[in-house]
């Protein structure tokens, strides 16, 4: 366990999700990382019947914390954390709060797993209802806690995988010497989730032309 | 508990996670579900002086290990719905041993009926990170009342024996000994099995515990809605 | 007030001196204690006096109070009471006997002819005098009164001794209750019905095992004085006695190729590793026997666990079950036994056991025991739930898991298991390597005489691991290499091999044949001699000009002035050789372009070998301290007559 941070891969014009992900392996396999097994998240989407009093929230269970359900309340607010880890019952217990929360969409991702050093990478498609939405990679450097320490590192790795410029910042909600801890990997996934969920555009524009021609030239 | 899980396979079998709660169904909406847990209880009470003897029979009637002491803190939570239906949720904290998880329990109705000879309620016990207070109130659930029990946790099988005083904190939050007021002058017993719903009634096991203890607790099944009706409980 | 003299004023001695020893110390006797007193007074009350109104015994009594009063009678009225009992005694004896005459049918004998009138009829006389003579009219009646107090007396004994008998008897009784109250403080007993029900199996220690453990008690209610009313009803597969025999034992190296068993030839046994249980100490008759079955019982969980871990587990050396046999080939040549034995049981019995081989150093049977025992006792111990409300049954870890949260690789470090027998198969592993290790350092300490190996043995180890340390010597000269500390070698002893830890820091790998850890002490002991050759030269002024592992060279004390007469010792093909640079006689010059005299060092001088061995002396450094001392007078000769 390791500080975790979650890109968004951004569709060229006419590339399909499996397409971006073929391209991606293909990157990944070039750092020199080896596969090792698969992974999944899983999440769900709860809604509040009475909006006025209560909150929507998501769940999120995965393979790479196999007993853990972590559940985290739909809100703008980043840099709180207000993520819980819960046991497994903690899905029945929903099952009794079905009159309170209903269980509306749900999201999945699935994917290989990379080992590369101390590095984890897992590029995966998030499918909600059967139809992919995005690709995500998620890096995971074990040895360090802190992203502030570690940023470097990720932006070298990340924006070679991504073949685009990384913030030279780490995202809001580690920065400033934060522990890293599992519940930033869940708020960072709700994020795309509930981004994807509310609006379909692009957040991000695509990378221009003459800037991919510049960063290869570093390279 | 582990008996059922050891037997013929013994060692070689994983030493995984809860056995309980590994045991997945479907339930109708086909949501991947544990089964669901049901709680047999008794409850009763002995006066405080009398204490020191029923934990010497306890000691004599239960598992060979030594008597468990603990200060559980707890406090419920409930949620009303524009409907008008309720659910109430008890959160629980060790204060004896810090470190470990915070537990959320979910305690259904009573389940009426089929001529049960203890009190069966259906049940979910959830682990949980420290932060879930907070969890549930960003959810819209509200704090009702707080509470401390302090006493002794005696086991025998699958018997889970609670010998405990309730305690009530003058300032929330502090559990100090000095902030501390004891509701009744008695201890509370509640002896009570959770298992899987639908399986073998462990109500005869439950009765004949009870009886064992007969001269100095009498273990009931308490209507906890008739007492509500009755009286308002002072907390 | 200073004229004022001062007076010690001493109590009067009230204890006399018994004797006062040369040095001034006296020796008193105590002064009698008012008990002691009581108790000397009592003494001296003599009964005997009234009777007897005899002053000598008086006097004879006295002599004998006075040595018992050193030692102070417990209770002073001992004596008096003593004499009551004898005096009640012979009253009642007498009265008694009165009885019997008064009883007597017989019409009493008339009074001895002899008899004057006035005196009393002695009845008591009469019996002391039976033998005496007497007349024949009265000679019968005698005879017959005799023969009917005979008869009296004879009955009157017989139901005294009867009474004394029962009352014998019923101090041993052997009573069943009694014994039932001993054997709960061993066993767990409980009623079922009529019956008495006892359990032998270790459920309550956390077993799971399944068999029957239970036993019936049962009172045998007709038995003999000597034997125990309770005797024990075992199941029958209890009767047996089993125990586990783990050997190990040599093969060929594909031993578990071969098809046809028949052909295996008689297999060397090269260990055993037993627990012998002390037979000091012998239970009575049934704990005995419980002890062993409870000892089966366990024997049989023991053996059944490992059977149902080889049937499951899948390490690259096969592990082959044959019945009560499980086998496996630790090493290419050595192969683990271990085997269940089962024996009827018979009292007093033991186990027999093959002790020719056997290993002491730690034994395999208790680490197998070890093994289970824990697991039982994780088993067991399952932590209580805290908050009380939590579901029951989960370890600490496991609840922590959830909320922690452990990521996958730690949870599946977590659900890992080491199955029993890979971990005796590793203990077994260490055992032989541990054996092969010994017997070689044993032989090598044999065969090589010279330097000293000292061997430290560990105290503390665990069944995986061993470390040795090996320090080596030459003897007389062990200050030479003090400068470095000892020359010593560390042995790390593990389950697949060795490492050898040298005193430069290096690490040697040695794998599981003794001929390189052979091969490494060999060449330790070379370079241990170089370096005590090299300590050695320093104290005796001689220089060495260049020193490496196991090669040195030297010069003579005053080699500033000629620069012949150096040594050189170097190691070669596992032996030491010594050079000495002589010069040569002949001084042609064999360069053209080396003319300059001080490079005739590289052609002039000839190194000639030394047998050192011929040389006197103990070791070789012993034989190289007399040599460099002889080298040194003659080039110190040379020097002083050169100029």
């Amino acid at each position: 366990m390791g500080v975790t941070v979650v890109f968004q891969w951004e569709l060229v014009d006419g590339q399909t999700h499996q397409q971006a992900i073929q391209e991606l392996h293909g990157r990944i396999n070039n750092t020199g990382a080896v596969q090792e097994g698969k992974f999944y998240y899983e999440s769900k989407f709860y809604q509040a019947s009475d909006s006025a009093t209560t909150r929507d929230f998501y769940t999120l269970k995965t393979s790479e914390y196999p007993v853990t359900v972590f559940a985290r309340v739909d809100d703008s607010t980043k840099d709180k954390n207000s993520c819980i880890q819960c046991d497994s019952p903690m899905e029945s217990l929903l099952v009794k709060l079905r009159e309170f929360f209903t269980p509306k969409r749900t999201f999945e991702i699935r994917g290989t797993r990379f080992k590369l050093a101390d590095f984890w990478i897992r590029p995966g498609i998030v499918t909600s209802s059967g139809s992919n939405k995005c690709v995500t990679i998620e890096i995971e450097y074990t040895p360090s806690y802190f992203a502030d320490d570690c940023w470097p590192l990720f932006s070298e790795l990340g924006s070679y995988i991504l073949n685009r410029q990384i913030d030279d910042k780490p995202p809001t909600l580690m920065e400033n010497n934060k522990q890293f801890n599992p519940g930033m990997m869940v708020q960072q996934y709700v994020e795309i989730f509930s981004r994807k969920a509310t609006t379909q555009a692009n957040f991000q524009q695509p990378m221009k032309q003459e800037q991919i021609q510049a960063y290869n030239t570093q390279m | 508990m582990n008996s059922g899980k050891m037997g013929a396979a013994g060692l070689d079998q994983e030493i995984g996670y809860n056995p309980i709660l590994t045991a997945t169904v479907k339930n109708e909406q086909g949501v991947r579900d544990v089964g669901t847990l049901s709680e047999y209880s008794l409850q009763g009470s002995v006066k405080d002086e009398f204490v020191e003897d029923v934990k010497n029979r306890l000691r004599g009637l239960c598992d060979n290990v030594e008597c468990e002491p603990f200060i559980d803190h707890e406090i419920s939570y409930s949620l009303q719905s524009s409907s008008g239906n309720a659910v109430t949720m008890r959160v629980s904290r060790s204060l004896a041993q810090s470190k470990m998880p915070w537990q959320l329990k979910y305690v259904g109705a009573l389940e009426t009926g089929k001529n049960k000879s203890c009190l069966m309620r259906n049940q979910v016990t959830v682990g949980c990170s420290e932060n879930v207070t907070s969890f549930l109130t960003e959810l819209g659930f509200r704090a009702d009342t707080e509470f401390l029990s302090k006493g002794y946790l005696y086991r025998k099988g699958r018997i889970k024996v609670v010998l405990s005083k309730l305690c009530k904190m003058k300032e929330p939050g502090q559990h100090q000994e000095q902030n501390l007021l004891p509701l009744t002058k008695s201890h509370l017993v509640e002896v009570s099995v959770t298992t899987l719903t639908g399986g073998e009634d462990p109500g005869p096991d439950l009765k004949h515990f009870a009886e064992m203890l007969k001269p100095q607790v009498k273990l009931t099944k308490v209507d906890h809605r008739e007492i509500q009706s009755h009286t308002r409980p002072n907390f | 007030m200073q004229n004022d003299v001062q007076l010690a004023i001493e109590g009067q001695k009230e204890c006399f001196i018994q004797e006062i020893a040369l040095n001034g110390q006296e020796t008193w006797i105590q002064p009698m204690s008012m008990s002691e007193q009581f108790g000397r007074a009592t003494q001296r009350i003599d009964f005997g006096k009234e009777l007897q109104d005899n002053n000598e015994v008086e006097v004879k009594k006295e002599v004998e109070a006075s040595p018992t009063k050193a030692e102070p009678k417990e209770n002073p009225w001992d004596e008096v009471r003593k004499s009551i009992f004898e005096a009640l005694t012979e009253v009642r004896v007498l009265h008694d006997v009165l009885a019997v005459l008064n009883h007597n049918t017989n019409p009493a004998p008339p009074a001895n002819p002899q008899q004057q009138p006035g005196q009393p009829p002695q009845k008591i006389l009469q019996l002391a005098s039976i033998s005496g003579p007497a007349s024949s009219s009265t000679e019968q009646l005698r005879a017959s009164s005799v023969a009917a107090k005979k008869k009296s007396f004879l009955l009157a004994s017989k139901v005294i001794k009867e009474g004394a008998e029962r009352l014998e008897r019923n101090e041993k009784q052997p009573d069943f209750h009694q014994e039932l109250q001993y054997l709960r403080q061993h066993y767990r007993l409980r009623r079922k019905g009529e019956k008495i029900l006892g359990d032998l199996s270790f459920r309550t220690a956390g077993s799971s095992y399944p068999a029957l453990g239970e036993f019936e008690v049962i009172r045998d209610a007709d038995c003999s004085r000597e034997n125990c009313p309770l005797k024990i009803r075992l199941p029958h597969e209890l009767q047996n006695m089993a125990w586990l025999s783990i050997k190990l034992v040599r093969c060929d190296i594909n031993d578990s190729l071969k098809v046809d068993l028949s052909k295996v030839t008689k297999e060397e046994t090269v260990s055993t590793y037993h627990h012998v249980i002390s037979t000091k100490y012998k239970q009575k008759g049934y704990l005995e026997e419980l002890r062993q079955a409870q000892h089966s019982l366990f024997t049989r969980e023991l053996f059944s666990q490992l059977c149902r871990e080889v049937s499951c587990y899948r390490p690259i050396v096969p592990i082959y079950m044959i019945g009560d046999h499980i086998s496996t080939q630790i090493f290419p040549d050595t192969k683990l036994i271990i085997e269940l034995c089962r024996k009827p049981f018979k009292a007093g019995d033991e186990m027999p056991f093959d002790r020719s081989s056997e290993r002491r150093w730690f034994c395999l049977e208790q680490h197998l025991t070890k093994l289970l025992r824990e697991h039982h006792a994780a088993s067991k111990s399952c932590p209580a739930p805290h908050p009380t409300i939590a579901t029951m049954g989960m370890t600490k870890k496991q609840r922590i898991a959830a909320t922690k949260p452990y990521n996958l690789p730690r949870i599946e470090r977590m659900r890992k298991t080491v199955p029993m027998i890979h971990k005796i198969i590793e203990a077994a592993k260490h055992a032989e390597l541990l054996r092969r290790v010994e017997e070689e350092l044993d032989s090598i300490a044999k065969e090589i005489a010279e330097p000293n190996i000292h061997i430290h043995w560990p105290i503390i180890q665990n069944p995986v691991h061993t470390s040795i340390k090996v320090h080596f010597s030459v003897a007389g000269y062990e200050m030479c290499t003090k400068q470095f500390g000892m020359h010593s070698m560390l042995l790390n002893v593990g389950i697949n091999g060795c490492t050898a830890i040298q005193r430069d820091g290096n690490i040697v790998e040695l794998g599981t044949d003794t001929a390189e850890m052979r091969r490494v002490i060999e060449g330790e002991l070379l370079s241990l001699q170089v370096a005590c050759l090299a300590g050695l030269v320093r104290i005796i002024d001689w220089t060495v000009l260049s020193s490496s592992k196991g090669c040195l060279l030297l010069a003579p004390p005053s080699s500033s002035q000629s620069i012949t007469g150096r040594v050189s010792v170097r190691t070669e093909n596992r032996k030491i050789r010594v050079y000495i640079e002589e010069k040569t006689t002949n001084s042609t010059p064999s360069s053209d372009l080396l003319l300059d005299p001080k490079w005739k060092v590289l052609t002039d001088n000839e190194w000639r070998e030394v047998d050192w061995e011929k040389l006197a002396g103990a070791n070789f450094v012993g034989k190289m301290d007399l040599m460099l001392s002889c080298l040194c007078k003659a080039v110190t000769d040379k020097v002083h007559n050169n100029p």
